[in-house]
């Protein structure tokens, strides 16, 4: 079943610029999706305009989640539905501590399963446990990063929606930060995934959008994307088009798209 | 010395109750970055409800409480009424502080329409001709009341806000509002209830300064520049600031007054802040804005 449905939304920026232009897409419960695509394209917009952060957008057409409307709700109310966004600058409430940060996320929950929770999350990120009382500003990026996907989790999302998780972290953390991710969608959590990281991002995810300029232009499993020769191309930076026969070319290659 | 601690005496006493107005503009500006110049005709309006109330012999202990629950309304239903549709409609900054100087205009006006122009005793419980002597100084019951209540509510105001919830929810509010309300925080709830608080310690203030004071509809526009630069004083952002700046203006009021002359009164106050400003334009305690890069 579908728990997230977006039909044709417009969201306009200055009631003139647009960012969204009809996009559609559905997301299953329990899998890893993500979008994919340039600078530009949308993708955060896309977040946001599902988030309800962006006053009066969609301006055109409809978003369900759990077949009922969400557009147009406040953004209080969206995320007391079950959704969760985390954003490209993590959102995070800087002048406080790491654990005030933590107990803002539990915020409206007072069922049984919080401190197990609570416990879960350390046990993702022991280094939250260790800089309990420090200030959330002090924390290095990849901390940041840790403490916004943590303060997430704790809300118990149906759908945790993620901004570029691995903007700004080396290599190696980016990996870790994504293996959490593996493990916590285990945990009845759908994620939407944002990313410019391809290559991370289609190795964890089940299924796959790519944007461009506003629209959805490519959608597929995983392993579609990962095989389509323009997504290799374009993206994860493999199959380099080669040079003609004289070793020069005549013209650009045009995408299928 | 004898003279200087009665000046610091009663410096301190006004400076408490600039203290509570100071908050309750650094409440506001803190989560919403507008400076609430209607603050002090609430406060106004809250005073003339216990004036009224006080006249027609209800009990003190009832109508302080109802006054007070009177104005922290009368602040909510400005926000939600004014303020939300303002934001609405993408409002500036600016606007909205306009809208606040638009309202203190209005609040005026309805003090005079209701309550008159002339100026009207306060009946209070505690009075500033019961004296105590200890040892060579003086302590006259008002002040001394005015004291406690100023600093007890500072000191309740502050455990609030660092240790509750609600607390933790207001600064989360005014530090990330889209965060927060990502986080399903009741942005709105809570930007009212620092808006009902506000004016809950305005007119706190205003009944406690009513007495020492002539009761008149304007009776708060001094109280209230004070309390507003001795928040600056503190820096906007502080609400040690507000309580420090607070008593600071107070003091230095009541020792300029004594020392320099009575006319004086009122402006050493303001030239202390000019000068303050110019070595610290954030104020002592504001934190200045730094963002990493």
């Amino acid at each position: 079943m579908s728990l997230l449905k977006i039909t044709s939304i417009e969201t306009l920026y200055f009631d003139r610029i647009y960012a969204l232009q009809g996009i559609s897409l559905e997301i299953r419960e329990h899998e890893i999706f993500t979008v994919l695509g340039p600078n530009g394209a949308g993708k955060t917009t896309l977040l946001k305009t599902i988030a309800g952060l962006l006053k009066d957008q969609p301006k055109k057409g409809t978003i369900e989640f759990n077949g009922r409307r969400i557009s147009g709700m406040s953004p209080e109310r969206i995320s007391s539905r079950g959704i969760v966004y985390v954003p490209e600058d993590r959102g995070l409430f800087r002048e406080l501590s790491v654990w005030e940060n933590l107990e803002l996320g539990c915020w409206g929950r007072r069922d049984r399963e919080l401190k197990s929770d609570l416990e879960y999350v350390y046990s993702l990120f022991p280094i939250l446990a260790e800089r309990r009382d420090q200030q959330a500003d002090k924390l290095s990026g990849g901390e940041q990063q840790m403490l916004a996907i943590a303060r997430g989790i704790l809300r118990r999302p149906k759908l945790l929606m993620l901004d570029e998780p691995s903007l700004g972290l080396s290599p190696k953390l980016a990996r870790s930060v994504y293996d959490t991710l593996r493990a916590v969608s285990k945990r009845d959590m759908t994620i939407l995934l944002v990313e410019q990281n391809a290559k991370m991002a289609l190795d964890i995810c089940h299924y796959g959008y790519i944007m461009e300029a506003g629209r959805i232009v490519l959608k597929g499993t995983a392993q579609e994307l990962k095989e389509n020769d323009d997504v290799r191309e374009l993206y994860l930076g493999v199959d380099q088009e080669t040079s003609g026969e004289k070793g020069y070319r005549y013209y650009t290659k045009r995408r299928k798209w | 010395m004898v003279t200087f601690f009665q000046y610091l005496i009663s410096g301190l006493s006004a400076g408490s109750l600039y203290a509570l107005v100071a908050l309750g503009i650094v409440l506001i500006y803190r989560s919403t970055r507008i400076l609430n110049f209607a603050h002090g005709d609430k406060a106004t309006v809250g005073t003339f409800v216990a004036f009224t109330l006080l006249s027609r012999d209800l009990p003190f202990y009832l109508a302080l409480p109802i006054s007070l629950v009177f104005g922290a309304l009368l602040a909510m239903f400005f926000y939600f009424a004014i303020i939300v549709p303002a934001q609405r409609r993408d409002a500036t900054i600016l606007g909205q502080i306009t809208i606040t100087v638009g309202l203190s205009m209005v609040l005026q006006g309805a003090l005079l329409f209701f309550w008159g122009t002339e100026s009207q005793i306060m009946p209070f419980p505690l009075s500033d001709t019961r004296v105590w002597t200890v040892g060579p100084f003086y302590f006259n019951q008002l002040s001394i009341g005015t004291f406690l209540v100023g600093i007890t509510g500072s000191i309740l105001l502050y455990f609030l806000i660092q240790k509750t919830r609600l607390g933790l929810a207001m600064k989360a509010t005014s530090e990330n509002l889209a965060a927060a309300q990502t986080l399903g925080i009741p942005t709105r709830t809570v930007l009212a209830t620092s808006w009902g608080l506000a004016a809950l310690f305005g007119v706190l203030a205003g009944m406690f300064l009513a007495p020492a004071l002539i009761l008149d509809p304007f009776f708060m526009l001094e109280p209230f520049l004070k309390g507003f630069s001795g928040a600056i004083l503190g820096g906007l952002n502080s609400l040690v600031g507000a309580v420090v700046g607070g008593l600071i203006i107070g003091i230095v009021e009541n020792l300029s007054g004594g020392y320099i002359s009575l006319e004086f009164k009122n402006t050493v106050p303001f030239l202390i802040i000019i000068l303050v400003l110019l070595v610290r334009p954030e104020g002592l305690f504001g934190k200045e804005f730094k963002e990493r890069i």
